[in-house]
């Protein structure tokens, strides 16, 4: 049987000070063999998802030409306490998904609810439980890397603190470094500690490991496992199988703004490319997406 | 629990109220997640080191109003004065006040902003618990301490060189602070809509002279025909230069000082609103 779910303001404060363990974080729900993992298992309740999406469709009308549809009928569920990828090419709906999630854009269909509610409607709370790293964004350009943690650390109750963040992203050497003055990875684990030193519930990661070398890459996975095991959940967005297969405990292939495909890694290989690995799933899926795409077409 | 009860505990945070209820709820020990009081203090160190670290904007803001004034004043002291009145010394300390107040508070301000915006980091900003409010409040402070300093030390020369009556200065410090809210919230609402610091420069340089050159402040305006110069005679900026010279060493003002006083102020106030209404934390924020 499993516990009633407590209240998301207990499970934020144990976050916060670090004490949520496996052990006292509610469990996974009941999943049978043969459960379709498209979907979330029968007796989960909505507590036990970090992220609820329902017929998501966001479509975006210029002022010239014809609208586009970026993402189209998207059904994404993500529990708490784990990590999961989102992977899939460009322009397949990954960053537009992740945006709305956090209040950025409004759906066009369909729902969405983050930590339990409407991220459009209730901004303000998710501005304090989430913390996002948007793939095109950037700090302040002439602060020091010290300087800007501290900042940002400011903006929330109970950070991190920015010293321990600065060591965990590998930017010890560069703290009184000017931001304009930081290599590209540079900028881009700083972008992440900026989204770590808030201590969030939910950590939202769109391509982080963009421009980074593999040691700095491998810095950055520890540091998203070490949220994870302090009772974090995290959102991350990818195009790297690599990245997906080394953190993500379940892995949602989007292609055409559809999620393709979904499950662990090594459910995505059994089922889709038996033997193989996790790219030739991507290109198993996503050849067949686009497929059918033309056959409806 | 029910999702709609957790729900109902996570919207209550917001209201005083119920962040009362939640308190006497056993299971409820969170931390009130706000942006803390030393956000504000922290933001207006950040926003500050910003302007004087970014060497254009900083001095630019910093040596082109000052430029500009001592070629003015200079060419204010070697002009002869007609003895019957109306020379360049009766507005010279109104045009070096309208430039000055015109420009870190406009350009410098604009600029800064639509570049914050189309670099991502507003975006950035728009996802933390720092509101709009207080991004705005820590960027004026900066830019007010520059153009106020600017003042005190332009209308002190004025005011030795004869060309404010000294009992005047501080009224005209106190008519600049308006023209500073007048160019400022123009700043914002530029700043809150156009898409690069290159356009934000360009289109308040525009702002900045098309109303200079119109405001009486030089004699292009009589040249104008007399129903296009009664139009302009209108415009809020008209008023603020109205003010100016009123308050320089002839003592004539076209509008009763009251008038003025509340055209500028007016305008100023409702700019600021609408600035406030359309700012944009990115290019495709939707609202």
């Amino acid at each position: 049987m499993i516990p009633p779910p407590q209240s998301l303001a207990k499970m934020e404060s144990q976050c916060h000070r670090g004490i949520m363990t496996p052990a006292n974080h509610p469990p996974a729900p009941d999943r049978t063999p043969g459960d379709d993992p498209t979907h979330p298992p029968a007796n989960a309740t909505d507590t036990d998802l970090a992220v609820e999406i329902r017929g998501f469709v966001k479509r975006y009308t210029p002022r010239k030409g014809e609208p586009t549809t970026a993402v189209d009928r998207l059904d994404l569920h993500v529990e708490h306490g784990s990590i999961h990828g989102l992977l899939g090419p460009n322009g397949a709906g990954k960053t537009t998904t992740i945006e709305t999630l956090v209040g950025l854009r409004a759906p066009t269909a369909g729902t969405v609810r983050v930590l339990g509610v409407d991220p459009r409607a209730d901004r303000d709370h998710i501005r304090r439980a989430v913390a996002v790293q948007p793939q095109h964004a950037a700090v302040f350009n002439h602060q020091t890397v010290a300087e800007l943690l501290r900042a940002w650390a400011s903006f929330h109750p109970e950070p991190d603190d920015p010293d321990a963040v600065i060591e965990r992203m590998g930017l010890t050497a560069s703290r009184d470094v000017r931001v304009h003055r930081l290599s590209g990875g540079q900028r881009q684990r700083l972008l992440v500690g900026t989204a770590l030193v808030s201590r969030p519930l939910l950590l939202v990661l769109d391509e982080p490991s963009t421009g980074l070398d593999p040691n700095a890459r491998e810095d950055l996975w520890e540091a998203v496992r070490a949220y994870r095991a302090d009772g974090g959940t995290v959102l991350l967005s990818t195009h790297s199988m690599e990245e997906a297969a080394a953190l993500c405990d379940r892995i949602s292939v989007l292609d055409h703004g559809r999620v393709a495909a979904e499950g662990t890694a090594e459910s995505l290989i059994e089922e889709h490319a038996p033997g193989g690995t996790l790219a030739d799933v991507f290109r198993t899926v996503t050849t067949r997406a686009a497929e059918g795409g033309e056959e409806a077409a | 629990m029910s999702a709609e009860a957790i729900s109902a505990i996570v919207s209550s945070t917001g209201t005083s109220s119920s962040t009362a209820a939640m308190s006497n709820d056993p299971h409820n020990d969170a931390p009130e997640r706000r942006a803390t009081p030393g956000a504000t203090a922290q933001l207006l160190r950040v926003q500050t080191r910003e302007f004087v670290r970014e060497r254009r904007g900083f001095f630019t803001s910093l040596i082109l109003p000052l430029g500009l004034s001592a070629l003015f004043l200079g060419m204010a002291v070697l002009l002869p004065s007609p003895a019957s009145g109306g020379g360049f010394d009766e507005t010279v300390m109104a045009i070096v006040v309208f430039l000055t107040v015109s420009t870190a508070p406009l350009s410098a301000t604009a600029a800064s902003l639509a570049d914050a915006r189309a670099r991502g980091t507003l975006r950035l900003l728009g996802t933390t618990p720092v509101g709009r409010a207080r991004l705005v409040l820590t960027h004026v402070p900066a830019r007010l301490g520059l153009v106020l300093a600017q003042l005190a030390l332009l209308i002190g020369v004025g005011a030795a060189l004869g060309f404010v009556p000294v009992a005047q200065a501080p009224a005209m410090l106190g008519v600049a602070l308006l023209g500073v809210a007048l160019f400022g919230s123009i700043g914002y609402l530029l700043g809150g809509l156009l898409p690069t610091a290159e356009t934000a420069w360009n289109v308040s340089t525009l702002v900045q002279l098309v109303p200079f050159f119109l405001s009486g402040l030089i004699p292009m305006l009589s040249l104008l025909p007399d129903p296009v110069e009664n139009t302009l005679s209108v415009v809020p900026t008209f008023f603020f230069a109205d003010l100016l010279i009123g308050l320089g060493s002839s003592g004539e003002s076209t509008h009763p000082v009251w008038l003025s006083v509340a055209v500028v102020a007016g305008t100023a106030a409702l700019i600021a609103a609408l600035a406030v209404r359309l700012f944009r934390w990115d290019q495709g924020e939707e609202r």
